[in-house]
């Protein structure tokens, strides 16, 4: 059961990347296109993550982009640390009239400790961090410190435009 | 076309206003809703233009729920992939290339939209059905077809050949014309190791018997496992709608 100053050293472990799954690009099917990183973490005693990520064809604002944390605990498997989110709608309206807005999610302890062997990340922060897909899987790979993005998403090399 | 002030209105008197529609794009109206995930986030849903006539509305979400599944869970099996269709079929739901939808009438809007956000939810919470269910679902049921339709067999479970190897067990014991049968339900790599080390110590100790092996699904284990079988038991089944068709033919046939 992790705590929540395990959980952000977790995302603050820095890592790299050690495969992308499609190697290049990203797979679309189902109305979507995805990519999947398998990543090791460098000063992290060999711990293990993964991140997914996700963006809609239809509203691209609409993108989930997650890390994942393959813990040692045979019950709990993989859990989802931090999951940076585009707008993609809102049960409240916002201050400009709008039922959207760019959020994170983050995993803490009150969902490790509720004895459920699936925890979910349910704490939500608006943010105003990014609002593209591509500034916010800047702004993540920046975040959880990962070291060597460029090599896989070359892309992400241009100015971010804010 | 859609009359959307009408379905705005109609959704209002239904719900009191708590249901709120939001044009996120032109002509793709999105379902404001106090129906969350588990998250906290709310289940996608969106209306728009049936194609199938002006009288009625199209419920859809745009790929959103397969799309939030695959973070952590892939249908990339028969099982789960039976499991995936049997949530949309039960819930009168279809699929168009990852996306959801359900055509209503502005009558039974409503209701629809409730049954369409329940299926969405089932189909994100896979996970949760996935393992257990999948692996519930087998063992009962060749549970139940032995019991009831190998009777003729003697059919006992989880019996132990080998006395001195009591660890050593197979899942169910079949007998004709004094002749045993020992037959293993595999769902699973560990499950098919397990297996094949019982059949390879059950030829160690030169014991006679005929070994069987019925797959929930044979192409998903991994190649070394599927190896380990067909080297070691006499016949195997790829599923167990397979091992229903043939069992008593074969077993007669086997033990002859």
């Amino acid at each position: 059961m992790l705590t929540d100053e395990e959980i952000q050293y977790l995302i603050d472990a820095p890592k790299k990347i050690t495969s992308k799954h499609p190697t290049k690009g990203y797979t679309e099917e189902n109305g979507h296109k995805r990519c999947y990183l398998e990543l090791a973490g460098i000063s992290a005693d060999g711990k293990n993550f993964s991140i997914f990520i996700n963006q809609n064809n239809t509203f691209q604002e609409n993108f989930s982009i997650g890390l994942r944390y393959k813990t040692k605990d045979k019950a709990f498997g993989s859990v989802t640390l931090i999951r940076y989110n585009g707008s993609h709608g809102e049960t409240r309206k916002n201050q400009d009239n709008h039922y959207h807005q760019p959020h994170i999610h983050r995993l803490t302890a009150i969902e490790t400790k509720s004895g459920s062997t699936d925890p979910q990340e349910k704490h939500r922060k608006v943010t105003g961090k990014y609002n593209a897909f591509e500034d916010a899987l800047t702004c993540f790979f920046e975040d959880i410190h990962v070291q060597n993005h460029f090599q896989f998403f070359p892309e992400l090399r241009q100015t971010r435009l804010l | 076309m859609m009359h959307i002030k009408k379905v705005i209105d109609f959704l209002h008197s239904k719900t009191k206003k708590e249901f709120d529609i939001y044009e996120r794009s032109p002509e793709k109206y999105q379902l404001i809703l106090p129906i969350l995930h588990e998250d906290g986030d709310m289940v996608d849903v969106y209306l728009q233009d049936s194609p199938n006539g002006q009288e009625y509305i199209r419920i859809c979400d745009f790929g959103m729920a397969i799309m939030r599944l695959s973070c952590t869970y892939e249908i990339n099996s028969d099982a789960r992939q039976r499991i995936f269709n049997n949530i949309l079929i039960n819930s009168g739901v279809q699929n168009n290339q990852g996306n959801l939808y359900l055509d209503s009438t502005l009558e039974t809007l409503y209701e629809n939209i409730l049954q369409f956000t329940g299926c969405v939810q089932k189909v994100c919470n896979m996970r949760h059905w996935g393992t257990e269910t999948t692996k519930n679902v087998f063992y009962d049921d060749l549970k139940n077809y032995i019991t009831i339709e190998l009777g003729q067999f003697n059919p006992a479970p989880n019996k132990s050949p080998l006395l001195d190897y009591p660890i050593v067990s197979v899942d169910w014991s079949l007998t004709h014309n004094d002749r045993n049968l020992y037959l293993f339900g595999i769902l699973g790599n560990n499950k098919a190791k397990v297996a094949a080390i019982a059949l390879l110590e059950f030829q160690k100790a030169h014991i006679p018997f005929i070994g069987i092996v019925v797959h929930e699904d044979m192409d998903i284990l991994g190649k070394k496992e599927r190896l380990y079988l067909t080297k070691n038991a006499d016949k195997q089944y790829p599923v167990l709608d397979d091992f229903k068709e043939k069992a008593v033919a074969d077993i007669t046939r086997l033990a002859a």
